[in-house]
């Protein structure tokens, strides 16, 4: 029972530890998930130019419109001129802004070359260190595996050996065990080897008494017998169908004031009336004249009858 | 009758010494009655009871000598029905069986008998009957149960169920004597007369089947012998020759009858067959050769002659032939009769000390005496061969008297009157 309650407590043990692992390898595959989302980069937004617009007007006015038109003219030139001017230095600005615009393209260009150049390295970079980190992974996992490995060998072993250590301690408490047993068993033997040879002992001594007794018994019996014969025969009324050659054996028991209890063929002659005569007169006799010692009566309490009237 | 008891002790020596088992052996037992308890039955009806059944079967049991009714006086108990029954009453009497029963009146004179016999020792019903008969078949009855219980506890058929025949001579003052030809049962009561005559009547015989009487009648002022029908009572003469006709017995087989004719001029035996009525000399002597029996094969022929100087009893062969004497001892023996077995004889010596009926043993060539008085004669025995019927002088008046075979028990049948003489013990079939 103990050496499966262990392996139950081991068998628990490499549960949790293997439970463990998985959840140590669950987080390592979350962490590479987050790698392979893509980054995207948005471009910077561009500045808007507004058209200038000219307005006409009548003679007097053309007058006035020419001189103020002159006027105009002139402010048209002028305007023109301005215009130019401003034309040009629109274009100078859009050249200027082209220019900057490029330099910004330039620069944005650059810019992005250099992102792209810093997103590569940095990708490069993560890649290594991802590559890095799987490595390490890796090892740490082949680590983790051989330690586990080594571990696991090493609580087998320890299993191994302990279960070694406990059926070699179950052994030697069998042995000794078993060494008590038979010595408690010798002990015992002889002991009752002893009671046994005292009590034949005792049996031979009372079975001698009895022996005694019984053959005492016997004598005084025999020495009635023919006191008992005599009552028997004065009660027996032999048979008229009778024929020669039968008889009967009857088995009487008696109490020990020699009162017949019970009186059985044992052996009948084939002719029910001799058979009838026969119990008869035993039933008749009662009671028989027995030897009256109490010791006596165990020996005395059944006996025979045999009717042979033919060797009257 | 008590003699030597002899008593061998066997110790059987077994190997094991709680098993030696010491025997007693009984070699002898006494002669004596079986002691039996007969209880009166138990009556239902009116008025007293139409027959003592108790006393019939008890009277009828103590005749036989081979049972000894215990007196109803000493009994403790009066069971009627089993469950009645205090085994321990009757085995402190030390009666071996009991017998109880009960008379129950069932109609105009009709009477329902019922009777168990019970062995007190292993307590169990031996025989149980039941019948249904008239008020006149009551004894009957109860000789037949006596006969039941002769044969459930000797082994032995009984014989009280039967009849007998004999004469009886009554003195009237009118007519002097007269002389009657009677039946009765084996116990003297249910008496008939079948003939009445002033002149003497002699030797009545019953036929082998019971059913005809032969006898001698001197009627016509001399003798004749007569076979006369018990139930219808007619009657013809058989033998009226010159001289004596006497003694008639019938054969075996009731073909024959073997009588004593002088019709030559001397007593002498002959046989004559009944159908044809065909005469054949038996004995040649000039002595008296008389009161011939048939031996119960039908071979022999006993009978009485004085041919040695005195009566002594010869065997010759029923066909003829040489006789041989069979009796020696004694001045007289005479009127031999077979038993059934035809071991012995019965018959009427005189051994000095007066008439006395005894029996003839062939195997020992004995002669066992069974009576002790003077004046008894014409024995016959039961047809069981257990008792002999005979007649005895009792205060100068003859009366019947029945002893049995072992001579150990003898009873007078009662009579209410008259000399009565030379009875026949009829056989079993009626």
């Amino acid at each position: 029972m103990a050496g499966r309650g262990g392996r139950r407590a081991f068998l628990m043990r490499g549960g949790f530890l293997s439970v463990v692992i998985h959840l140590a390898i669950a987080g390592l595959l979350s962490i590479s998930l987050g790698w392979s989302g893509t980054v995207k980069l948005r471009p910077a937004p561009q500045k808007q130019v507004e058209p200038i617009k000219a307005i006409a007007v009548s003679e007097a006015e053309i007058q006035e419109k020419r001189n103020q038109q002159l006027e105009l003219e002139k402010k048209n030139l002028e305007l023109k001129r301005r215009q130019k001017q401003e034309e040009e230095k629109l274009e100078k600005i859009k050249k200027q802004q082209q220019a900057e615009a490029q330099h910004k393209i330039e620069q944005a260009k650059v810019k992005k070359k250099k992102a792209d150049q810093a997103l590569a390295a940095k990708k490069k970079k993560e890649e290594a260190a991802r590559k890095k980190k799987l490595a390490e992974k890796k090892e740490r996992e082949a680590a983790a595996k051989k330690k586990q490995l080594a571990e696991k060998k090493k609580r087998e072993e320890a299993a191994k050996k302990k279960q070694l250590a406990e059926k070699k301690k179950h052994e030697e408490a069998a042995r000794k065990k078993k060494l008590a047993e038979k010595k408690r068993k010798e002990a015992a033997a002889r002991k009752k080897a002893e009671a046994e040879r005292k009590r034949k002992e005792e049996l031979r001594l009372a079975q001698q008494r009895q022996e005694q007794i019984k053959n005492e018994a016997s004598e005084a019996l025999s020495r009635y017998s023919r006191l008992i014969g005599n009552k028997v025969s004065q009660n027996w009324i032999e048979p008229p169908s009778y024929k020669t050659g039968q008889t009967v054996l009857i088995k009487v028991k008696v109490s020990a004031r020699g009162e017949v209890l019970s009186a059985v063929i044992v052996r009948g002659s084939g002719d029910e009336n001799f058979d009838r005569t026969a119990i008869a007169a035993v039933n008749k006799a009662t009671p028989l004249p027995i030897p009256l010692d109490p010791r006596f009566f165990e020996y005395i309490k059944v006996f025979n009858f045999l009717f042979n009237p033919d060797s009257a | 009758m008590w003699s030597r008891v002899l008593i061998t002790v066997i110790l059987l020596a077994v190997a094991s010494p709680a098993r030696a088992v010491l025997t007693i052996e009984i070699n002898k037992g006494i002669e004596a009655g079986i002691p039996i308890a007969v209880v009166p039955f138990q009556w239902s009806g009116e008025g007293v009871q139409p027959a003592n059944l108790r006393e019939v079967i008890s009277l009828d049991l103590n005749r036989s000598g081979r049972f000894e009714s215990l007196p109803k006086r000493d009994f403790l108990s009066r069971p009627h029905s089993l469950t009645e029954i205090r085994f321990k009453d009757w085995r402190l009497l030390k009666a071996e069986a009991l017998v109880i029963g009960k008379l129950r009146s069932i109609g105009p004179d009709q009477f329902e008998v019922r009777f168990r016999l019970i062995d007190v020792f292993k307590q169990k019903q031996m025989v149980g009957y039941v019948w249904k008969v008239s008020r006149s078949e009551l004894r009957s009855i109860g000789h037949k149960i006596a006969d039941i219980i002769h044969k459930e506890l000797t082994g032995l058929r009984g014989a009280f169920d039967t009849r007998i025949a004999y004469i009886t001579v009554v003195k009237t003052p009118s007519q002097g004597l007269r002389y009657l030809l009677q039946i009765a049962d084996s116990d003297g009561f249910n008496e008939k007369t079948m003939l009445d005559s002033k002149e003497p009547i002699l030797s009545p015989s019953w036929s082998p089947d019971g059913r005809i009487l032969a006898y001698v009648s001197f009627e016509g002022g001399r003798s004749t012998v007569w076979l006369q029908n018990i139930k219808s009572g007619k009657r013809a003469e058989i033998a009226s020759f010159e001289g004596i006709n006497s003694a008639p017995a019938w054969s075996p087989n009731g073909k024959q009858l073997a009588m004593t004719l002088s019709r030559d001029g001397n007593p002498e035996v002959y046989v004559m067959t009944i159908l044809g009525k065909k005469l054949q000399r038996i004995t040649r002597h000039t002595a008296i050769d008389t009161e011939p029996a048939w031996s119960p094969d039908g071979r022999y022929l006993v009978f009485t002659s004085d041919r040695g100087g005195k009566p002594q009893i010869y065997r010759v062969l029923a066909s003829g032939g040489r006789p041989e004497r069979i009796t020696f001892q004694g001045k007289y023996n005479a009127g031999a009769s077979y038993s059934p077995d035809g071991s012995q004889l019965v018959l009427v010596t005189n051994q000095g000390k007066g008439y006395r009926i005894a029996i003839y043993d062939f195997a020992s060539r004995s002669i066992m005496e069974l009576t002790r008085s003077q004046l008894d004669e014409s024995p016959s025995f039961a047809p069981n061969g257990g008792m002999v019927l005979y007649a005895t002088d009792s205060q100068n008046r003859g009366v019947l008297s029945a002893v049995s075979a072992d001579g150990r028990v003898s009873n007078l049948l009662k009579f209410r009157e008259g000399d009565v003489r030379e009875p026949d013990w009829a056989p079993y079939n009626r």
